[in-house]
């Protein structure tokens, strides 16, 4: 079927229904309304509660429609305003994007747009979506992973300046990071040039970005890729002289006798495998290449001196995109090298050197890079305000790891705990050490360690009571070692009947192993040999006591009735009785009961002949 | 109506249920045998084929997940069955059962037998679900002449609560396994539901899944790789961490797979980072809910929220933020629905402390007709025709006139669905009817289709036919899905063969199946110390000796408590 023609409706007068005069006064209405639905109650009434209803909904719509009557305080009830006003409607609807863009250090963050996105006020939302290409054509100095995630959200791409910030964005991201909550400097005038630079130099416009650049260089000289970039194009423009200077500007203001130092195991390392790398002499050579590889070089160990740069990949990846081309095959020669040295680096950035200089490929190589990129060194723990030796720790903890990793545990035993002594949150480290202190058999240390190490972490008791009973175990072992020297030695003793010494030994040995089958075994046999018989009984009466192997007792005091009566005959312990034994033991705890009434029985036995034979 | 009834609101929950009654002027939540408001929504079959719910089957969940079933409700109104030890339940059947267990906690709490209820459902729960819920009141031998959604219920409880005249606020309401919205308007004594809308599988468990999902990804496990307990021991692991995350900056959860430990480790805003995808998906109903009641979110006054899950520091200023005002939750957000329920059956059963107040609810969801349309040569069919509109005040009545489509046709098909959908078929049909006209040039002949919403959320559909003035009725009580009176009966006979475990050994048999549940959870000296002393218990038990047997629960249930403490630490 389909739908055909309207139907003529009830048309009473929805005023009359309601009982009031028409108004425009909401709250009147309102009134009205409830007190019809108090006559005519859904539940008892509900045609009269529906023609009520239907009234009221009449008269909301036309209160709708009658165009901003002019009433008390009450608004009717408004549409949501359209998408289409000016924009001076809609500025307070970007207040809150705006309050976020101006505080610098929220708006680098992804996250900071995505909460701001998430628990905005709907009607607002609504407003800037539709006007997000405004604002954005107003605010566009954002790091590349907000740009995506707005263009997500608000599939920007008709805005013309998104089209050129998404070309030169990764460009300014390196720029981005060099700030700190704390800035003081003019950051805006300073993101705008160096933006318009990275725009010029695009275009191939030297001349242009170079200016751009050195304002921007006057505003704030501590980013070096601002440096780098006027490097080049100076190369670029052919101005040798000044690029010389600016880089002896560079080196002369900066240069890092650490860096220096980097550069020259570098070089000696490359020419023991017989790479002529550099010349010793003064950069300003008059090889360009040389020169400009040295620049690389050189900017590649200065960004692995900060420490924070180094862990941030993505500066190792400007850098490299960077490179100029001219280089770049003989870098790629010199990489193993320089990453030989500069080791400390976190996965991430890694793997990004190993596919970029194609380092797989380079067996002398390979090792390093296997132990470092696995040695999964967390790096997020690190963070710009930390006051301890962090760059030290790295290495102590990579040196240390290293050799845990090849249970090498005497190696590593002192660059961890020299890290650890630096630092000492780090649960890696915690558990790394405290096995290794196991390994070497320091284990109170290895406890404390432990403990410490899961405190700082606060890591579960669980485990911390797993790693608990580890250590008992190791401690059993070397207890076991001490017991099985006592055996030994009382083994000896027994063998050169020596019964006194024996005494003194099995003693000991009874003590520690808190009553050992054996002790007691050995503790009788020398009392027994000794012919010390009253020391016997009141022996046996403690090993009767003793909780275990009351079978063993019974055995010997069955022995021992039998040597009184009789003459002493040879009770020698084999290893293969030791074995026995043992399993005698292990079976007697399974069915102990019953053994230890077939062995009463068995004495009963032995007294019932023993006095048979005092009778006869 | 005898002169002292009490009315009695049943919230049949996704995880938990719990029961109130009104009397004298005031709800009463009823408390169960073990003492406690909430009664897990567990069902499970002991080794003795006794049935249990509640507490004790929600222990053995971790113990013997594959004889106890929870979160059924999600199936509810659905053909699915449920295995439990190799029977098959329906959700309805599963649900029964927590009712009858709720029902004899009232009896023996108000001393007299409890035969009407109203029950809370998600306000998007649709037409199928509400009778599947009505149907499980039936077979656990209760009349539920009215279902209330849970939104509405909670505004109800905040509506009598406060002191205002005047007040527009939206319930915010996360449960475990469901997201309701509702936008309320009080005006003197008159509630008025302006709107409501929902996520039927939004809910606690979508977030206890997220942080199963992250453990499984940290540890790189796979579920296909592990059994049915591990998996419950994670999820209970997970829920834990996401309560520990309630309180602290960050927490840990360990699972024992196999003989080695899994960690995941999070902090409030890796958590908050996790859930983003959620906290998007809640927006959408928000949004709709305030575009519906036609109210700016500036002229709300109070955010209440409801549910569990609402205790989330996350959920909290999420919500707050939206709104820009800071979220009430005066009641308990576990008790406000079951509150709200007992006030609607006493408000039903028209109790006189209740006479001036009067509420009016909406219809949560779209009713309309599936129609086609003619464009020269082109026939478009399948298209949905919304007759009421989702959100209008019921009980309310709608009519549209519709004309035949072809020449000479004489069956007017009339298919009543249910939804949003613009295509007929997306939504969800509830039933057909069909009229016969005479044979007339198309469109000549047309019929009035009237549809009714009443306020129990009946629907009756009236067509007439305007050339003959005849009119024909039906109202939709029963479908296709939904079970026939035999089916009723079948089931009846079903559940009362079934051995119900005694109510006066629940407490009992909750201290066994916790133990049970720790002595699984931990290992070694502890294992068999509870092992021995369960056995004793057992043995106690069996003696029958009422003064001993107390003793020792006291004690036990001292004991377990501090285990399941340090067990929860960990």
């Amino acid at each position: 079927m389909s739908k055909s023609g309207i139907i003529v409706k009830n048309n009473r007068n929805p005023w009359a229904i309601l009982a009031i005069d028409p108004t425009d006064d909401a709250r009147a209405i309102r009134k009205a309304y409830n007190k019809a639905v108090h006559m005519h109650h859904p539940e008892e009434d509900p045609d009269g509660f529906m023609m009520v209803r239907e009234a009221y909904e009449k008269i909301l719509k036309l209160l709708e429609h009658s165009i901003r009557v002019p009433s008390g305080n009450d608004i009717p009830v408004t549409v949501f305003p359209s998408a289409s006003a000016d924009e001076s409607d809609i500025a307070p609807y970007f207040q809150e994007a705006y309050a976020l863009y101006h505080s610098f250090w929220d708006r680098i963050q992804k996250s900071k747009w995505k909460q701001l996105f998430l628990s905005m006020n709907f009607e607002f939302y609504d407003m800037f979506k539709a006007n997000a290409g405004l604002f954005f054509n107003e605010c566009y100095h954002l790091p590349t992973d907000v740009w995506r995630y707005l263009n997500e959200k608000f599939y920007l791409p008709d805005s013309k300046r998104f089209i050129r910030q998404s070309a030169y964005q990764n460009q300014l991201d390196f720029t981005f990071r060099i700030f700190t909550p704390d800035i003081t400097w003019d950051y805006e005038k300073y993101i705008e040039l160096r933006y318009q630079g990275a725009c010029a130099q695009a275009e191939k416009q030297y001349n242009k970005a170079l200016t751009y650049f050195q304002e921007a260089m006057a505003i704030y000289d501590g980013e070096w890729a601002l440096q780098q970039r006027i490097d080049h194009i100076l190369y670029e423009l052919q101005r040798l002289e000044e690029a010389a200077d600016m880089f002896g500007i560079r080196i002369g203001e900066k240069m890092d006798p650490e860096v220096s130092r980097l550069l020259l195991l570098i070089k000696e390392q490359a020419q023991a495998d017989g790479y002529q790398l550099l010349n010793d002499q003064n950069p300003n050579d008059e090889n360009e290449t040389r020169n400009l590889l040295y620049l690389c070089l050189y900017d590649m160990l200065l960004l692995y001196r900060d420490f924070f740069q180094r862990i941030d990949k993505s500066c190792w990846k400007y850098l490299i995109v960077n490179l100029p081309l001219t280089v770049r095959e003989e870098l790629e020669i010199l990489a193993p090298y320089i990453f030989n040295i500069c080791c400390y680096l976190p996965r991430s950035v890694w793997a990004l050197v190993a596919s970029e200089f194609s380092l797989e490929q380079k067996p002398a190589f390979l090792k390093r890079w296997i132990l470092h990129s696995y040695a999964r060194l967390d790096f997020s723990l690190f963070h710009p305000d930390m006051n301890w030796d962090f760059e030290h720790y790295v290495e102590l903890w990579h040196d240390g790891m290293e050799a845990y990793e090849q249970k090498e545990y005497e190696k590593a035993l002192p660059s961890l705990q020299a890290a650890y002594k630096i630092y000492s949150s780090d649960r890696k480290l915690a558990e790394a050490l405290a096995e290794t202190y196991l390994a070497t058999g320091n284990i109170s240390a290895a406890k404390k360690c432990h403990i410490d190490g899961f405190h700082a972490s606060e890591l579960t008791r669980k485990k911390s009571s797993l790693f608990e009973m580890k250590s008992i175990i190791f401690e059993k072992e070397a207890k076991a070692g001490r017991i099985a020297l006592l055996y030994e030695k009382c083994y000896t003793c027994l063998t050169q009947k020596e019964y006194r010494n024996l005494f003194r030994l099995s003693l000991a040995f009874w003590f520690r192993t808190k009553g050992a089958a054996m002790a007691q075994i050995f503790l009788l046999q020398s009392l027994f040999m000794q012919q010390k018989y009253r020391l016997l009984h009141y022996a046996l009466f403690f090993c009767h006591t003793a909780k275990h192997d009351n079978f063993m007792g019974a055995l010997l005091y069955a022995q021992m009735e039998q040597a009184e009566a009789d003459a002493p005959f040879p009770f020698m312990v084999t290893e293969r009785q030791l074995f026995q034994i043992r399993k005698m033991k292990s079976d007697l705890l399974t069915c102990g009961g019953l053994i230890l009434i077939a062995v009463s029985a068995l004495i009963a036995l032995v007294y019932v002949l023993l006095y048979f034979l005092g009778f006869l | 109506m005898n002169t002292k009834s009490i009315s009695i609101g049943i919230d049949l929950g996704t995880t938990n249920s719990l029961i109130a009654c009104f009397d004298e002027g005031e709800t009463k939540i009823i408390p169960n045998a073990l003492g406690n408001y909430l009664t897990p929504s567990v069902v499970s079959v002991l080794d003795n084929g006794e049935f249990i719910v509640g507490e004790a089957a929600r222990e053995r969940l971790i113990t013997n997940p594959e004889k106890t079933a929870a979160l059924f409700k999600r199936s509810m109104g659905t053909s699915r069955k449920i295995s439990l030890n190799n029977q098959f339940f329906s959700s309805q059947e599963l649900s029964a059962l927590v009712l009858k267990s709720l029902k004899e906690d009232a009896e023996s709490y108000l001393g007299m037998p409890v035969t009407d209820a109203v029950i809370s459902v998600p306000a998007y729960f649709n037409d199928h679900q509400r009778r599947a819920t009505i149907e499980a009141g039936h077979i656990a031998g209760l009349t539920v002449e009215r279902l209330i959604s849970e939104p509405t219920a909670a505004a109800l409880a905040y509506g009598l609560h406060t002191r205002e005249e005047e007040l527009k606020f939206l319930i915010f309401d996360l449960g475990g396994g469901t997201f309701d919205v509702s936008v309320i308007d009080l005006f003197d004594n008159l509630l008025e539901v302006r709107a409501v809308s929902g996520d039927n599988f939004l809910g606690g468990e979508n977030f206890d899944q997220l942080i199963v999902q992250a453990f499984l990804s940290e540890n790189c496990l796979e579920t296909g790789s592990l059994s049915t307990q591990e998996q419950a021991h994670i999820i209970k692991q997970a829920r834990n961490l996401k309560m520990a995350l309630s309180v602290s900056v960050s927490a840990e959860m360990t699972c024992r797979i196999g003989d080695k430990d899994y960690q995941l480790r999070l902090t409030q805003s890796q958590f908050e980072s996790l859930c983003e995808a959620l906290l998007e998906k809640l927006r959408i109903p928000l949004k709709q809910a305030l575009a519906d009641a036609k109210i700016r979110t500036q002229d709300l006054d109070e955010l209440i929220l409801v549910g569990g899950s609402t205790k989330m520091p996350m959920i909290r200023s999420f919500a707050g933020r939206i709104f820009r005002k800071y979220p009430l939750c005066s009641i308990n957000p576990d008790e406000v629905v079951v509150t709200g329920a007992a006030i609607a059956a006493a408000m039903k059963d028209r109790n006189e402390t209740l006479k001036e107040n009067i509420m009016t609810d909406v219809c949560p969801f779209t009713l309309g007709i599936e129609t086609a349309h003619r464009h020269g040569r082109i026939l478009e069919s399948d298209i949905y025709f919304p007759i009421i509109e989702r959100n209008t005040t019921i009980p309310c009545s709608k009519v549209e006139r519709f004309g035949t489509l072809t020449d000479n046709q004489t069956d007017i098909r009339c298919a009543v669905y249910q939804g949003e959908s613009r295509k007929a078929s997306e939504n969800i049909l509830i039933g057909e009817m069909e009229v016969h006209v005479k044979g007339a040039p198309a469109g000549q002949e047309v019929v009035d289709i009237r549809f009714t919403y009443d306020i129990n959320g009946i629907l009756e559909v009236e067509i007439t036919i305007v050339s003959t003035n005849v009119t024909t009725r039906q109202v939709f009580l029963s479908n296709g899905n939904t079970m026939t009176e035999e089916e009723v009966d079948d089931c009846l006979k079903k559940l009362a063969a079934l051995k119900i475990h005694p109510r006066e050994n629940a407490v009992y048999r909750h201290l066994i199946e916790k133990g049970e549940r720790i002595y699984q959870e931990s290992l070694g000296d502890r294992r068999q110390y509870i092992s021995r002393v369960l056995s004793d218990f057992y043995a106690v038990l069996e003696k029958q000796d009422l003064n001993e047997t107390e003793r020792f629960a006291t004690k036990l249930s001292k004991m377990l408590d501090e285990w399941d403490q340090g067990g929860e630490l960990e």
